[in-house]
């Protein structure tokens, strides 16, 4: 696959392909209903590009690949709160998946997605309680620690799948 | 399989034990607190202060509060979001809630109402 390369270009290159189909992801996601009426339960399908970055690529380009469709996705949505919870979210998990991606390859990426998405759930929830200004919306917590187990179950399946496809050691 | 491939298939246990748990924890705490109240009271607040208090109990007719952000609707022993500025509204389709402790979060508006139950109620059952 013409994907690997360590040059600037192929780099530059990379990142903008995993960027923009994050941000497809993203916002194909954003054009389905709710999946449950508690808020901030979704499958949360473009993390499965950061996943992707973060188990296959250096750390710079995995930090670009993440941060730049949050912040993209933030702009297109254009909603600025929402966009508080999605960066907040997201540098939390983004942290805790780099300090554990060594620890969890292979056939066990999908529990570096779950601690990912318990981690941006975690991160979600601080800022709404600092937003809100009210430590009673932990309540939430329960529904979001499930949502976040299954829904990182789902995209690091899907990304273990999609890694082994592509053919290991392949890729990048 | 390769043994390093067998090693992990057998380390990922742990791990689901682990989810499994936490999820069965998570579900209990979501069907616990959820203790029918006495003369409940709905409390709303704005940006994180006690915006208004209602009583949920002799509403006699159904009314609305218009809030910055939204309009909540108020009934006999329940609330709901009638209306949110917000474009998801996701306060408004998760709909009526009842009990003592439930919640409807508002993030884009900062609006947070919760149901709670009358402390005298209370002690009068368990007293």
């Amino acid at each position: 696959m013409a994907f690997r390369g360590n040059t600037g270009a192929a780099r530059i290159a990379r990142t903008g392909l995993l960027t923009a189909a994050a941000l497809i992801l993203s916002y194909i996601e954003g054009l389905l209903p709710p999946l449950t009426a508690v808020p901030g339960i979704k499958i949360g399908i473009a993390n499965a590009v950061s996943l992707f970055a973060i188990a296959c690529m250096g750390a710079g380009e995995a930090a670009a690949v993440h941060f730049l469709r949050i912040i993209l996705a933030g702009i297109f949505a254009g909603r600025a709160v929402s966009f508080i919870y999605s960066l907040a979210g997201g540098a939390v998990c983004f942290a805790v998946m780099m300090l554990l991606r060594r620890s969890f390859g292979g056939k066990r990426l999908w529990i570096l997605s779950v601690f990912g998405a318990l981690a941006h759930n975690a991160g979600q929830m601080a800022a709404a309680v600092f937003i809100v200004g009210r430590a009673e919306i932990l309540w939430y917590m329960p529904a979001l620690v499930i949502a976040a187990i299954i829904a990182g179950s789902a995209t690091g399946l899907l990304v273990q799948m999609i890694i082994s496809r592509l053919g290991k050691g392949k890729i990048v | 399989m390769s043994r390093e491939e067998y090693r992990d298939k057998k380390r990922q246990w742990p791990y689901i034990a682990l989810f499994a748990a936490a999820a069965a924890v998570c579900a209990l705490l979501m069907l616990s607190g959820r203790a029918a109240p006495e003369r409940p009271r709905a409390d709303i607040y704005v940006g994180g202060s006690l915006y208004k208090s209602v009583p949920l109990y002799g509403v006699s007719s159904p009314y609305e509060i218009e809030l910055p952000g939204g309009v909540l609707l108020v009934e006999e022993g329940a609330v709901s979001m009638k209306r949110a500025d917000c474009p998801d509204s996701l306060c408004v389709r998760q709909g009526r809630i009842t009990a003592a402790g439930a919640s409807i979060v508002c993030l884009p508006g900062g609006i947070y109402i919760v149901i709670t139950g009358d402390e005298a109620g209370t002690d009068g059952i368990s007293g």
